[in-house]
């Protein structure tokens, strides 16, 4: 590709050859540039995207959810935020439908009822519905007391008149699983539970008082 | 002639044909489409408790919640529309967009825009993250990725007129199959999905062969024959470990051709049953979607051709293409 001007003062032999004498014309950039890069291949862009594939997979191989539950480390990796969610199982994938931890309150109501309520409801429909009410339930047991306050705050709000006294727990469910006991039909389900006291509600004072570690009930 | 070859140039043009085989545009397009409709039921059900969860009166407050997300940089939409109505405009928005995916209305943007869209949801409020969401993010990623409006959408090119249905697969292209690179990837990451879930299983639950009768799953109702599985406690153990088999030999298997159908043929029996008896059918919906990606484009081609053939949508074959 000669762009340069072929009778100047830099190339005068082209004048003996009998080349044209018209004005130069500046190079064109597209042409240029696919002459200069001609004998790259786009394939070749295979090899490093193949290999960076190999590097993805063997991340999503490691830390499955975005955490190794081995290492106790996160993956630091831009495709960690695709493949993040709170761990809750050995593997860091979320299990919410099939654990067993979830939140038990029990309200005292004005008129003397006490009503008991779980954090997720069984009865809410569609089970995609109530897998993330158990997922938020599950993972509200952990030691998170700002979590249990603005739940709380929400349950209180949700009630048609103030409440006396509420008390959460987070409850988990604990059988033999080599006998016929709860969860088969018939069994009584109080047996199963463990309930661990988070804290209480004082619709007097209107005070959340965490509980301290270790309250059992 | 042939040009002369080496150990190494074989070695890595069978490397580079396995990454960047050819792939059906109908395979994509289906895929995209059945996406779209997990997209829209999932969108659907978080109405329902769209300000209890996402909202500034939801029972998780947005500073107490930020604790339980470890990543750096939480982005969210929703953390910029602190407010019921715009919290419910951007889920509307987010619906329409769902609704331009699935019909391939610029398949890769309004990808892009729902993936944003998904993840702004699970970072506002990542306690309630289940694994349909993580799911749905990866095969959303692989997938707009992919020429997946290329067929069965509003900007699809219009069939040719002949009378012979023309088939997704353009086999005849040169060079490498670029659009083949995302979908082998996605297959490689559901193996790898398979596998861990496998892992999973292994618990105390899962090899006691007692998970059928996990009190979750009992308190919701599942229809399970609780007086069979009692009298006879192998049958659900028989079930139990085969899962877990299965979950394990999967990864391997689907890779050899002669139990490639045999093993898809498993896993779609798996999924039906587990999503119809468990009530999490939308989620197995989407897991049998990703596996359309196993299936021989060819063979894919010729059954949709044979099926729209059947349903009266393509008038009788004709002459073979040159």
């Amino acid at each position: 590709m000669t762009w340069w001007p072929r009778n100047s003062f830099y190339a005068p032999w082209r004048r003996s050859t009998g080349d044209s004498t018209r004005v130069p014309t500046p190079p064109r950039l597209g042409p240029w540039l696919r002459e200069l890069f001609s004998d790259i291949r786009v394939e070749y862009l295979c090899i490093p995207l193949t290999l960076l594939a190999v590097v993805h997979l063997a991340g999503v191989m490691l830390f499955p959810g975005g955490y190794n539950s081995v290492l106790n480390a996160r993956s630091g990796s831009v495709f960690s935020y695709l493949t993040y969610f709170p761990a809750t199982d050995i593997l860091g994938f979320p299990g919410a439908g099939e654990s067993r931890a979830f939140l038990l309150y029990k309200i005292y109501a004005q008129n003397g009822e006490v009503l008991e309520g779980t954090f997720p409801d069984p009865r809410v429909k569609p089970y995609l519905r109530y897998e993330r009410w158990a997922a938020a339930g599950n993972l509200s047991t952990g030691e998170l007391a700002d979590v249990h306050a603005s739940i709380m705050t929400f349950l209180v709000s949700q009630l048609p008149e103030p409440p006396l006294r509420i008390e959460m727990f987070a409850a988990r469910w604990v059988w033999d699983h080599n006998k016929f006991t709860f969860p088969w039909r018939g069994f009584n389900r109080d047996n199963a539970l463990e309930l661990h006291l988070l804290g209480t509600y004082n619709g007097l004072t209107r005070v959340w008082r965490p509980a301290g570690k270790g309250a059992e009930r | 002639m042939t040009p002369p070859s080496s150990p190494w140039a074989d070695a890595l043009r069978a490397w580079l044909t396995f990454w960047f085989q050819p792939v059906s545009m109908a395979q994509l397009a289906l895929m995209r489409i059945g996406t779209g409709l997990v997209l829209l039921y999932v969108l659907f059900v978080a109405s329902f408790d769209l300000e209890a969860h996402f909202g500034v009166d939801g029972w998780g407050e947005e500073a107490a919640l930020r604790g339980l997300n470890p990543l750096a940089w939480p982005f969210s939409i929703l953390h910029w529309f602190p407010n019921p109505f715009w919290l419910w405009a951007v889920h509307v928005l987010a619906v329409v967009v769902a609704v331009a995916f699935l019909i391939g209305i610029l398949p890769f943007w309004s990808g892009s825009l729902m993936l944003y869209f998904l993840l702004s949801y699970s970072h506002r409020n990542p306690a309630v993250l289940v694994g349909m969401d993580s799911l749905l993010w990866l095969v959303l990623f692989y997938l707009l990725l992919t020429p997946c409006g290329r067929m069965f959408g509003v900007m699809a090119s219009p069939p040719p007129p002949s009378t012979d249905y023309l088939p997704g697969l353009d086999s005849r292209k040169e060079g490498p199959h670029w659009e083949g690179f995302p979908v082998r990837v996605l297959q490689l990451h559901l193996c790898i999905l398979y596998f861990l879930a496998g892992l999973a299983k292994l618990t105390p639950d899962w090899l006691a062969g007692t998970a059928f009768w996990h009190p979750r799953l009992v308190e919701t109702g599942v229809p399970l024959a609780q007086e069979t599985l009692r009298a006879h406690p192998e049958w659900s153990a028989l079930v139990i470990y085969g899962v877990v088999l299965f979950l394990f030999f999967f990864p391997v298997l689907v890779w050899m051709r002669r139990f490639r159908y045999l093993m898809l043929g498993a896993a779609v029996a798996m999924h039906l049953t587990l999503g119809l008896m468990w009530g999490h059918f939308p989620v197995h919906l989407l897991m049998l979607v990703m596996l359309l990606a196993f299936v021989d484009p060819l063979h894919l081609d010729a059954a949709l051709q044979r099926a729209l053939r059947w349903f009266g949508w393509l008038p009788a074959a004709g002459p073979v293409r040159p």
